[in-house]
């Protein structure tokens, strides 16, 4: 094949669809003419400009084997088909070719668009590193490379999307993870076939054990921090280009409900932390159902103290329970929903309106009881608690279904509903790992993992759950041999 | 029958679990009146003999379990009484387990339907439960048995401390005087505390699941033994609170006690033990369903989650059958009278059929 | 899977409602007799929206019992609840010439009435109580006769007198209930007396003074504060200018200790009744002189003295009356083997039955002063 021809910078135009911004530049150089293809829209033009075309122009003796030895440019490859020409070139390369040679040379001089380093949006921390992952895959790594200086962390290149090529790195510390859990990740990533995947949270989706169920079954972070804690813990991460959540795996539960901040902060400080969080998403899932049932079938356990309070506020209220609370959630929902679609600024606002308007409203124009009021918030303030923003959202409708239980059967209702509940996470698995852990199947010395926290000398052993292939991270007696008192 | 792959096998400790919950159920709540009716104010000495006979059963059990490759008690009886014979055997098991399943079923709607909703029908209540059974093993299997009885063993175990309150109300001269029962008597209580502490026969199937079988023995008996604790402890305190008569009509003595239970922010906290309760009752609804699918597969070499869809269904409709109290409760006797049977004299005969046929074997060999 | 699920929850159909706004919630109900017609009352809560909310009281007239319940069903838009029910009043014709048990029977059966509930002896009637508009801060007379026993029963010397605990005594062999007496003074209810039951029937009362001993005696609880009368001969070293004849102590009761044994069952029992108290004086009627460490043993001993001779006398009503709130009875039966005692054998035996009187008092101080 001569790429001389007229016509063979046609067919790499045809394939990359007659691309406006497809441009050939020939170069007469020692007697050879020299072709530069390149997508003008991609590339950084001071860059072809000194380092592809000056450069060329100065050489001597011109060949692609020179070239390639010679050109300062970190990646290049060598193509030889017209097909790999194109890819290139659609990745922002810049396609050399000389006359009278069969293999051309790909060179990158991509300039990719990105945003710069903002702190993070929606995992925001007091304490601890701001810093958050970008839309970048590259920049992500060396985000990562930064925190994690292990030599034995892989960063493995897997390429998914039939059409809409996507690169993915499975990142991981070598002798830490379970290396059944890194096959499975590689084997479910290679399984895939599917012609594009926009969003890492999307890949998740692709790669979980239940497809039915509304529980997120991995972890998507924006702090490197946290996927650096969670490496170094024996997980596994997986990087999405153009996306600037990581996934998480295996993830358990009660991982969802942990944050770094939980680490920076002090023990006790967190354990309490960790209490509140957990009272709140218990709160949030079953105060309104309780309120229901005890209203409709069981106003035999209402105090008697609290029994006016509730009464007088019910009085006015034209509807069943049921109907009141199913009302007043849509409202919180809807302000919510609401408030996430407008701007910042406008939100905030909205919903400070939208809440105390429509609930004096609502309880003047008597739709809604005021206790009513005071659960249904409570229970929004108690699911804004769950640091994973998946979750939060999984628990506030989690609620639904149970209302509903306890306005058939009122606290036989409810307790249904957590039967259920028990069973269905009991069933739930995340990279074939149970979801339930550290609790089910039961490892006593996870706990201060995930439900408390202890003083930092306990932690010298990684999590179990995790299945490390080494698990010891240090040992607080060696390093605190006892001292005399007065040494 | 193959022993089960590692996956599917639990760890040791989870056997206390699985024994104690599967031992726990409706019995505790209205235990007491029936063994006070037999041995008075001795009734606690009954539950704690009664306690000792079953660590007894339990080691006889594993005894029998670890004298031949046969680890479970439908191969046991095939190997011991031949193909057709040791059939008809495994089939009476699992009808005891059947029945043993529904009397649990409709103790807990008929006292879910007196306490809280007199009005709702009785087969809704057996139709629910029965489809959270299913529900719950299509897909689930033994692990999910085990991790259902330990997590709702501490979803639950906190009333105990609640038990307490009713204390405020004891007369403990109620126990006095020790040792009065006669002999007789003290049987008859024994022998009605059985009914309430039966399941721990699971053993003979859960067995061949445990990962470090050496253990299984010592964890049962522990189970074993915080059953009788409790059963001895809400036993006491009924025979202090209620008087003796009072006690004798008391159908749910337990529950009863619960009444005079009040927290600032709740009272009657009865109707919150009640659905509760569901928490307590579900691990033996599983373990029962799941047991009966086992032997099911043993007798006709279905899959179990195809059994789960003809033992379920059938139980239900078993248990629509009734309708008073009074049939449902000599119902349940029944069922405690084969579970008598089955759980604390058969095992001892099965270990010595068991040892004549090993010997009987290695003497051929 | 998920559908059959779904299909049977929806399937299994709901449960009648109660909802809490459609409930006439009863806080109290009296029960009177007169003539042959029975006589009810109840209290019920109407909620209102303006915040102030209102109980009203429903009266209905039947020959049965149970015909009441219809009669007061049938005066209100609202199902009559009786879950949140804190009291229940009998009157006292009804208890003296009835017996209260088929009532509070029906009380036990019910699974929407907890045991909490107080059970009390209205004097003359208990429909007049019920009816009463003097309620304190609460808003409801069912939660004032609710708050009033239950103070009183905790801290004085009214014993408990829950709906458990009269069951539990009506079936205990050699054991009766009391219950509270409420009458009207001004219009509002209070408690005067405390009622003796024989069985399930009212035989007697016995003043608050006398109720002291009673529930030292019955269940050694807290007994509150207790008027000690002195004779001053008893505790002359202590007077300071002898004036009158008697002096009287107010005690506050701290620790108390009781312990009745059998020690004789043949041929008529014998009970050893041992008291031990251990409080602190509140108030003296005269000026004594300092009580230091030697002379407060003998305001102890007067003390005792005193006590025993009113205990004594506090059995001696309750022999007369034929009732035994405290238990010997109970105690008898339960100290003997082999003995399963009827009520007839005891009432036989009540009468003959012997009882010792131990009191110990101590005194651990003296308010701020000596």
């Amino acid at each position: 094949m001569w790429f001389t021809k007229k016509n063979r910078v046609d067919d790499v135009a045809k394939l990359l669809a007659h691309s406006p911004d497809f441009m050939c530049r020939r170069i007469r150089c020692q007697g050879k003419i020299v072709n530069v293809l390149f997508l003008s829209n991609l590339i950084n033009h001071d860059h072809l400009q000194q380092n592809v075309l000056a450069f060329i122009h100065e050489q001597k003796h011109v060949s692609i084997d020179e070239l390639a030895r010679c050109l300062p440019i970190g990646a290049i490859r060598i193509c030889e088909t017209e097909k790999e020409m194109a890819s290139a070139i659609r990745d922002g390369w810049a396609v050399i070719s000389i006359e009278q040679e069969k293999r051309v040379l790909a060179v990158n001089i991509a300039e990719k668009v990105e945003r710069s380093l903002e702190k993070a949006e929606t995992e925001s921390l007091v304490l601890g590193p701001k810093i958050s992952f970008t839309e970048s895959i590259d920049t992500n790594i060396r985000i990562l490379r930064q925190n994690i200086t292990d030599k034995h962390l892989v960063t493995e290149k897997v390429e998914i999307g039939e059409r809409n090529k996507l690169e993915v790195r499975v990142v991981y510390i070598q002798d830490i993870a379970d290396e059944t859990n890194v096959q499975t990740v590689k084997q479910r990533l290679s399984e895939l076939r599917i012609d594009e995947v926009i969003d890492s949270s999307v890949l998740a989706q692709l790669l979980d054990d239940h497809a039915y169920t509304i529980f997120p079954q991995y972890l998507l972070t924006e702090l490197p921090d946290r996927l650096a804690y969670s490496l170094m813990k024996g997980r596994i991460g997986i990087f999405v280009d153009r996306s600037p959540t990581v996934i998480v795996c295996p993830t358990t539960f009660f991982s969802f409900f942990e944050t770094t901040e939980d680490i920076y902060l002090r023990w006790t400080m967190s354990t309490i932390l960790r209490a509140v969080r957990m009272l709140g998403i218990f709160a949030s899932i079953f105060l309104s159902p309780l309120y229901v049932a005890v209203i409709t079938y069981h106003y035999e356990v209402i105090p008697s103290a609290l029994l006016l309070t509730i009464g007088e506020s019910r009085s006015r209220v034209p509807f069943p329970p049921v109907i009141e609370a199913l009302f007043l959630e849509f409202m919180i929902e809807l302000l919510r929903e609401a408030g996430a679609r407008l701007p910042t600024k406008v939100g905030q606002t909205m919903g400070i309106v939208g809440g105390i308007v429509l609930g004096q409203a609502a309880v003047d124009a008597g739709f809604t009881s005021n206790v009513l009021i005071i659960i249904v918030a409570l229970s929004a303030l108690g699911s804004f608690t769950a640091p994973s923003y998946e979750m939060g959202a999984t628990i506030r409708i989690l609620r639904f279904p149970i209302i509903l239980l306890a306005a058939l059967w009122g606290l036989i209702g409810i307790f249904i509903g957590v039967s259920l509940l028990l069973i269905h996470l009991l069933k739930l698995t995340s990279l074939g790992r149970p979801y339930l852990s550290p609790v089910y199947p039961f490892r006593f010395a996870d706990i201060k993992y995930s439900l408390i926290r202890l003083p930092i000398k306990f932690y010298g052993e990684r999590p179990k759950t995790n299945r490390p292939k080494n698990s010891r991270r240090f040992s607080w007696r060696e390093a605190m041999k006892r001292k005399d008192l007065d040494e | 029958m193959k022993t089960p792959r590692e996956r599917l096998s639990i760890n040791a400790y989870l056997v206390f679990f699985l024994v104690h919950t599967v031992q726990i159920g409706l019995g505790i709540v209205g235990v007491q009146r029936v063994i006070f009716v037999e041995a008075r104010q001795d009734a606690w000495i009954a539950v704690l003999l009664s306690g000792l006979w079953i660590h007894l059963v339990v080691f006889v059990i594993c005894q029998t379990l670890k004298q031949t490759e046969h680890d479970n008690i439908f191969s046991l009886h095939t190997f011991v009484y031949g193909r057709v014979f040791g059939w008809m055997v495994n089939a009476a098991v699992v009808v005891y387990f059947l029945m043993a399943y529904t009397s649990i079923l409709l103790g807990y709607v008929e006292m879910a339907l007196t306490w809280m909703y007199p009005d709702f029908p009785l087969w809704g209540g057996a139709l629910i439960l029965v489809v959270l059974t299913v529900y719950a093993l299509y897909g689930g299997g033994f692990r999910l048995v085990a991790g259902v009885s330990f997590i709702t063993f501490f979803m639950a175990i906190w009333i105990v401390v609640v038990v307490f309150q009713p204390l405020k109300y004891a007369e403990w001269i109620h126990l006095l005087p020790i040792f009065e029962a006669t002999p007789k008597q003290m049987a008859n209580g024994v022998l009605k505390t059985a009914y309430t502490m039966l399941g721990f026969e699971v053993l003979y199937i859960i067995y061949p699941f445990v990962k470090e079988k050496e253990r299984a023995h010592r964890y049962a008996q522990l189970g074993v033994l915080l059953t009788t604790f409790l059963v001895a402890v809400v036993t006491v305190i009924a025979i202090a609170f209620f008087s003796p008569k009072q006690l004798e009509v008391t159908i749910w003595a337990s529950l009863s006690m619960f009444t005079i239970v009040k927290f600032p922010f709740i009272e009657r906290f009865e109707y919150v033990v009640i659905p509760l309760w569901l928490l307590v009752i579900l691990p033996n609804l599983l373990m029962f369903m799941w047991a009966m699918t086992r032997g099911g597969k043993a007798l006709f070499h279905v899959k179990q989650k195809y059994l789960l869809f003809v033992f379920g269904p059938m139980s239900f409709f078993v248990a629509i059958l009734f309708k008073r109290r009074a049939t449902i409760n000599e119902f349940i006797d029944q069922v405690g009278w084969y579970g008598f049977w089955l759980s604390f004299v058969y095992p001892f005969i099965l270990y010595m059929l068991v040892k004549y046929k090993a010997w009987m074997r290695e003497k051929k060999q | 899977m998920k559908w059959l699920l779904m299909f049977t929850l929806l399937l299994s159909g709901c449960v009648q409602p109660r909802v809490l706004e459609r409930q006439g919630i009863i806080t109290a109900a009296g029960f009177d007799k007169e003539g042959k017609q029975y006589k009810g009352a109840s209290v019920m809560l109407s909620f209102q929206t303006t915040g102030s909310s209102m109980s009203e009281v429903i009266e209905a007239t039947d020959v049965t019992s149970k015909g009441v319940r219809q009669d007061l069903e049938a005066q209100t838009s609202h199902d009559l609840g009786s879950g949140q029910i804190r009291v229940a009043v009998y009157g006292k014709e009804l208890a003296e010439k009835e017996g209260i048990y088929p009532l509070t029977d029906t009380l036990q059966r019910d699974a929407n009435i907890g045991s909490l509930v107080y059970l009390a002896v209205g004097d003359p009637s208990a429909v007049d109580i019920i009816k009463s508009k003097k309620t304190e801060d609460t808003p409801d007379i069912g939660t004032y006769l609710y708050r009033l026993i239950e103070k009183n029963a905790k801290t004085e010397s009214v014993l408990a007198a829950t709906l458990h605990e009269f069951i539990a005594h009506y079936y205990d062999v050699g054991k009766d209930p009391t219950l509270p007496c409420l009458t009207l003074r001004d219009g509002k209810p209070i408690i005067q007396h405390v009622a003796l039951f024989k069985g399930d029937r009212y035989v007697g009362r016995a003043s608050l003074d006398e109720s002291f001993y009673i529930k030292l005696l019955a269940s050694g609880r807290n007994v509150g504060i207790k008027d000690v009368p002195l004779l001053v001969d008893d505790i002359s070293p202590l007077i300071v200018k002898k004036r009158g004849k008697k002096v009287n102590i107010v005690l506050n009761e701290i620790r108390t200790k009781r312990n009745i044994t059998l020690v004789q069952q043949k041929p008529t029992p014998r009970f050893q009744a041992s008291i031990e108290i251990e409080s602190e004086i509140l108030e003296t009627s005269t000026k004594l002189k300092p009580i230091t460490k030697d002379n407060v043993h003998i305001l102890e001993r007067a003390i005792e003295k005193q006590m025993k001779k009113e205990v004594e006398r506090v059995l001696h009503k309750l022999k007369s009356y034929k009732t035994d709130p405290i238990g010997f009875g109970q105690i008898y039966d339960h100290s003997v083997r082999k003995l399963q005692l009827t009520p007839k054998q005891w009432d036989k035996l009540y009468q003959d039955t012997q009882i010792d009187v131990d009191v110990n008092v101590s005194i651990l101080r003296t308010g701020t002063i000596d």
